[in-house]
């Protein structure tokens, strides 16, 4: 989430960057204009903030920065006449011959303008850089699901689907929450809920688990492997959270907020070593 | 040039505003950046078919820095010009039926 605060400093920063490349354009149009455009840059990178945030501005930048070539380009030939560093003269009827650029003033002007589309690249990837690699809501991210007793299904009732987080969402008869990871241990497909039999069915091999990942019959070596959950009381402090051997954790009461950590994978325990093979 | 032109023609309007309707005429297939906006609205002032508003539209809403434009009559009369010369160049099409008729 980017705070109010945030924006409107990364507005002012792209201002202030726009301000200093007007540059680029001949005194006179600057002059006219030069408030016209900052204010309408102001515009865009309100719009871009609020419409797709950070990455808005960046591809704002981007477009900004081409435009800013061009039509520079274009009021230096509309005042000279020529394109700068040809001899030839444009058209009678676009011309509106002043004072010409020399060829100093044209390499002044091609020298600022290149530094400072390299401020301008170097400010945008050193901006993207900052930014977190995965966002909330990405695999291998934190799936924040919301309060429990708005999400969660009864106990022993059906898991949840979170084919984007690649895990169910297991909730015991004895009120325990599991995440198992949607890969079968065994030979990686993706094992299925079966609504008949009441546990989890891989369609490859028929490994069975129960409700809660353990594995019951097939060729899996071990039980699913199950991501960390939190659970994060109204302030957010975390008051529980999945145990180093990944056992079903015991949800208190109904208010607290669940969240799967799909970074931190445990490895189911394995048949056998673990516990007996029943 | 003639997008500008085009988002003029129902009214007076500022920079921001322009470009607006003409991403929203062309369905975002031209987009304006400030520098390409405002050069072309200084070469349709130059050549005389847009003009600055010199009272404001609205004082409520008003914004003291913004600039407001307008067609005048020549301007007005080249874009009527220019949609003759488009619906004739369709018509034309449809007559030899190069234009593949519209669903």
């Amino acid at each position: 989430m980017i705070r109010p605060g945030e924006d409107f400093r990364q507005i002012e920063t792209s201002i202030a960057i726009y301000r200093f490349l007007l540059q680029a354009y001949p005194a006179s149009f600057r002059q006219e204009y030069g408030r016209l455009m900052v204010q309408l840059f102001r515009d865009d990178c309100r719009d871009a903030l609020q419409i797709n945030g950070a990455k808005g501005l960046v591809s704002l930048w981007l477009f900004t920065g081409i435009d800013l070539l061009r039509s520079s380009i274009k009021e230096h030939i509309r005042k000279t006449g020529r394109i700068p560093g040809r001899r030839f003269e444009m058209s009678e009827s676009f011309a509106i011959r002043q004072v010409s650029v020399n060829r100093r003033e044209f390499l002044n002007m091609a020298w600022m303008l290149s530094l400072g589309f390299l401020a301008v690249d170097l400010g945008a990837v050193t901006y993207l850089f900052t930014l977190p690699l995965l966002g909330e809501g990405e695999f291998g991210s934190k799936f924040i699901l919301g309060r429990a007793g708005d999400v969660l299904p009864p106990p022993g009732g059906t898991p949840l689907n979170f084919p984007k987080g690649k895990f169910w969402l297991s909730r015991t008869h004895d009120n325990r929450l599991v995440a198992p990871y949607k890969v079968c241990p065994h030979l990686g497909c993706l094992y299925n809920w079966n609504e008949e039999s009441n546990q989890f069915l891989c369609p490859c091999h028929y490994s069975q688990y129960k409700l809660d990942g353990t594995v019951m019959r097939g060729p899996a070596p071990r039980s699913t492997d199950r991501f960390v959950i939190r659970l994060l009381d109204e302030s957010g402090a975390e008051v529980a959270a999945t145990d180093d051997e990944g056992n079903p954790l015991l949800l208190p009461n109904e208010d607290l907020q669940v969240v799967v950590e799909t970074g931190m994978l445990i490895a189911g325990k394995t048949k056998g070593i673990d516990y007996p093979v029943g | 040039m003639f997008h500008i032109l085009f988002a003029l023609a129902t009214g007076e309007k500022h920079g921001y505003v322009i470009r607006r309707e003409v991403e929203a005429n062309t369905q975002g297939q031209i987009k304006l950046g400030p520098g390409t906006l405002y050069g072309t609205i200084k070469s349709l002032l130059v050549a005389g078919l847009i003009e600055e508003c010199e009272e404001r539209p609205d004082p409520k809403l008003d914004d003291q820095r913004r600039r407001y434009y307008r067609l005048t009559r020549l301007g007005w009369r080249v874009l009527q010009t220019e949609f003759e010369r488009l619906a004739y160049l369709v018509d034309l099409a449809r007559a030899r039926q190069v234009l593949e008729p519209m669903g």
